[in-house]
């Protein structure tokens, strides 16, 4: 369990720049994601970790060592693969076995290992299957204990979900929580999926080309979005154009509103940013004189909630309403929508 | 309904287009008289006993299957390390090339190879034309794609980018990953490779009738000479290269059923 | 990825075997070929042109290369749509069977056609008890030019059905669909969607049948011994005869070869890059 640190790091793949001098700090034990959309460079830094490739510039460490002459196989880095990567002419228990082997460990110690680690996983059961007679789900369970087998300073997964379908990816979701939280082990966890990110980490680090965009704990990263981008790519929001006006007084086409948290907003142009789930269709306490009327452009049902889309001057806002007595809602309704200052967020023009 | 069985009846008729002369000569083979008749007459195995007592014959099969199984050796050596190279370096001029090389055999026909072999190796007081060791190089050119081909297909099918990343993060060294993951891994390609291999190296003819000599003299060579002995004894002669031929092809057709890899990307083509 | 300069070294067996017995023989022909008694010329190569036997050779091969072609390509392209459709498991039976060919020596497959179709050839003694036909007029054929090109189709039309059969299942039929509810006719679907679909695979497969015939001679010399002058095998009766002009030999192989090379470049351009593509 080792403490991950990229300090001022570039890579370039010939003319693009895949990473620009990147900070990360990955405490030791922690569970971080990094997420973004593809070729933000999150792969590329997961790469850099392990040691597939080099840094052009800056220092990657584990446990606070330079790792830049280290090889991947004197990394001890446990790594687990999108499309899983098990070797097709080996069983399930001799996939996970084959780190143990490589290092040379004694015969007896690998079979207790393994035993141990199939059954961590749920697969005693398959010990003696090959790969092409498991499913994917299996697969991927097979390839993180593979990962853990030769117990490694840092586990790195590589989009290890996305090449499943959704029911068996939100099972081994909670799998690979629990796997991580028991070990105790320092995780870096790649993903494009936003939603997945937020759910299973300690602390998830958004990318966007090449750079880090905003680092900090799910809660922070979904109320509080620092920049347009993660306001956009985390969630659903609804960002309104206009000017600060200073004073907490927000102006858009619509009018004005009041608007918490622009500690340090200097007036000029911005965005307004808030959660369709924090918009209401009553007037409350909270939502104070925050009204904005419009008409009922869609009406789409959720399961749980109803998500409307309310047309107002120009914009369009998503509201979501839980499933009660929304029947004489429909398209074409005029309505007023109430939010709580509070519940809103500034974001600079950039 | 109809459509489907006149396509069925095409496939047939197709079918016994490839198959007719292979089933005639088979029983020509075991005709003891077949002149002037539609089929052969009489019963009889003396063919096949004298093809087998004639020394020419034997000499010639024992010298084919020195070099064919010598050609397979080195062509699965070469095979492996170049198609590993190109496959991990994955260049674009390096792809174009592997693409060429396997059409060599029908870009550079035998006869231009063989003329340019005998040229290249006849110096005044050493020669190695007339030797079998000449052929063997020469057939190692003549069937690298048929090693190649499948082993190639095989590289992409396993993805073995990502195998040797997992197993380097396991901390396999290179040796490690050659010998329990890489080769493991090819041996589908490499049977198919080295069966299709030896096939083309048994049955060729073009080169080594210009290359060998009386003494490295290769089955296909004295074969040719068998034609102008009787119907029967050719036939013979013929038919043990034919079913070579064809229990090759269908060792490497029944090797990609077992593992289970599809079997038009191990099989061969060209 | 990096470091990884060494992979290099890999490539160097192959290199060193194709450069000793593949390049600089060939170097050897093509400089062989510009000399003539001693001395740089270009005789050899104009002589091509006004010799009879090495201009009648050239002319035959390219006749004939070009009509089994063609013959091959128009017979292959119906065959291997019967073999696509004519369902999985017969189709992967007919696949091997149709494999069977390519695995022939072409002396083999020269002998075998002396059998079927020879003055006491099975099939010619079928035509002639049942229609009379003289079986010596009838056979006579098999050893010209022309009983070449039936004899070569059996190793030629498998090719073209390999080629084509993969051309079939990677066809995007909902194109065709998509052609025909927009209201389009026979002839448009044919020039304006089939065409365009199957026209690479069917120019690579009719290069790749020209290119094979061109260079093969083991069939040719079975049936009719060097009686049929096609190019390689007047190039092969150079080297076994002692007193024939070498250079000769050469510039005729120069010639062959950058016929050969120069239809499988045109091949692989339509057709091979799909093979390593990843």
């Amino acid at each position: 369990m080792s403490k991950v640190e990229l300090r001022g790091v570039t890579k370039k793949f010939g003319r693009t720049t895949a990473i620009s001098s990147l900070d990360l700090c990955v405490e030791k034990s922690e569970f971080l994601s990094l997420v973004g959309p593809s070729g933000c460079g999150k792969t590329t830094t997961l790469r850099l970790i392990a040691g597939f490739i080099r840094p052009d510039s800056g220092k990657v460490l584990i446990g606070n060592k330079d790792m830049n002459r280290v090889s991947v196989k004197n990394r001890d880095v446990g790594i687990v693969f999108q499309n899983y990567a098990l070797f097709p002419n080996m069983t399930a228990s001799e996939n996970v076995a084959f780190g143990m082997k490589a290092r040379k460990a004694e015969q007896g110690t690998i079979t207790t290992r393994v035993t141990e680690l199939l059954e961590m996983v749920g697969l005693s059961a398959k010990a003696t299957s090959f790969p092409n007679e498991l499913s994917g789900g299996q697969q991927q369970r097979i390839a993180l204990a593979r990962a853990l087998a030769i117990e490694p300073r840092v586990l790195l997964l590589d989009e290890p979900l996305s090449a499943l379908d959704a029911k068996v990816r939100n099972t081994l979701r909670f799998e690979i929580k629990r796997i991580q939280q028991e070990s105790g082990i320092t995780t870096i966890y790649v993903t494009h999926d936003q939603e997945e990110a937020l759910a299973i980490s300690d602390r998830v680090a958004l990318m966007n080309s090449g750079r880090i965009e905003q680092i900090g704990t799910p809660g922070q990263i979904y109320s509080r979005p620092s920049t347009l981008f993660s306001a956009n790519f985390v969630g659903v929001n609804n960002l309104i154009k206009g000017d600060y006006k200073g004073n907490e007084i927000f102006r858009w086409a619509g009018g004005t509103v009041s608007a918490a948290c622009s500690c340090g907003l200097k007036p000029g142009r911005c965005w307004l940013s808030i959660r369709p789930e924090k918009i209401k269709i009553e007037k409350t306490e909270e939502s104070q004189s925050n009204s904005v009327s419009g008409v009922c452009r869609g009406k789409i049902f959720l399961g749980p909630l109803v998500r409307l889309a309310v047309e107002s001057y120009g914009e369009m806002f998503l509201v979501d309403l839980l499933n009660e007595n929304l029947q004489e809602i429909s398209t074409g309704k005029r309505m007023d929508l109430y939010f709580a200052p509070e519940n809103t967020l500034l974001i600079r023009e950039e | 309904m109809i459509k489907k069985s006149l396509f069925l009846t095409v496939g047939i008729m197709y079918l016994f287009f490839i198959i007719a002369p292979i089933i005639l000569m088979m029983i020509g083979s075991f005709g003891e008289k077949w002149f002037g008749t539609l089929l052969p007459t009489g019963f009889t195995f003396e063919w096949y006993a004298k093809l087998f007592s004639r020394l020419m014959y034997v000499r010639a099969m024992k010298m084919s299957l020195q070099v064919a199984s010598l050609t397979v050796l080195i062509n699965a050596f070469l095979a492996i390390s170049s198609v590993y190279a190109v496959y991990v370096l994955n260049k674009d001029w390096l792809t174009r090339a592997f693409d060429f090389i396997i059409l060599l055999p029908i870009a550079v026909p035998p006869v231009v190879m063989g003329l340019g072999l005998v040229q290249a190796f006849n110096w005044p007081g050493f020669s190695l034309v007339g030797t079998w060791q000449l052929l063997l190089g020469a057939h190692v050119i003549f069937t690298m794609p048929f090693m190649l081909k499948p082993l190639m297909a095989n590289m992409e099918l396993i993805g073995w980018n990502t195998l040797e990343d997992a197993a380097l993060s396991l901390g396999a060294s290179p040796l490690f990953l050659a010998r329990k993951v890489l080769v493991p891994n090819l041996l589908p390609g490499l049977i198919s490779g080295s069966i299709m291999t030896f096939a083309m190296s048994l049955g060729e003819f073009q080169l080594a009738v210009m290359v060998t000599g009386s003494t490295s003299q290769t089955y296909p060579v004295v074969l040719y000479q068998a034609f102008y002995v009787s119907t029967g004894f050719a036939c013979a002669a013929t038919t043990l290269l034919v079913l070579m031929s064809i229990v090759s092809l269908f060792g490497v057709i029944g090797m990609s059923f077992i593992f289970r890899t599809r079997i038009d990307k191990v099989s061969l083509s060209a | 990825m990096e470091r990884r300069g060494w992979i290099y070294i890999l490539l160097l067996p192959i290199t060193i075997v194709l450069a000793v017995f593949l390049l600089w023989p060939f170097v050897l022909v093509f400089l062989e070929s510009l000399f003539s008694e001693g001395r740089l010329s270009l005789v050899n190569y104009t002589s091509l042109f006004i010799k009879g036997l090495y201009r009648e050779s050239l002319a035959t091969s390219l006749i004939l290369s070009f009509s089994t072609a063609l013959l091959g390509t128009l017979i292959g392209i119906p065959l291997s749509y019967a073999l696509h459709k004519s369902g999985r498991k017969t189709r992967g039976f007919l696949l091997s069977i149709n494999a069977i060919p390519l695995t022939f020596s072409g002396l083999v497959v020269g002998f075998s056609f002396i059998v079927l179709l020879g003055t006491s050839g099975f099939f010619t003694l079928l035509l002639k008890q049942f229609f009379g036909i003289n079986p010596l007029e009838f056979s006579a054929f098999l050893f010209t030019w022309r009983g070449l090109m039936v004899a070569y189709l059996y190793f030629l039309i498998p090719r073209m059905i390999l080629t084509m059969i993969s051309a079939w299942s990677n066809a995007n039929w909902s194109l065709l669909e998509a052609a025909v509810s927009l209201g389009a006719g026979p002839f448009t679907v044919l020039f304006k969607v089939l065409l365009p679909m199957l026209g690479p695979a069917i120019l690579a497969g009719s290069s790749l049948l020209f290119a094979v015939s061109m260079g093969a001679y083991g069939t040719a010399f079975a049936l009719t011994g060097v009686a049929v002058k096609i190019l390689p095998l007047v190039i092969f009766t150079h080297v076994s005869d002692l007193a024939a002009d070498i250079e000769k030999a050469d510039s005729l192989a120069v010639v062959l070869a950058l016929v050969t090379t120069g239809v499988i470049l045109l091949y692989e351009q339509v057709f091979s890059r799909k093979l390593v593509k990843r």
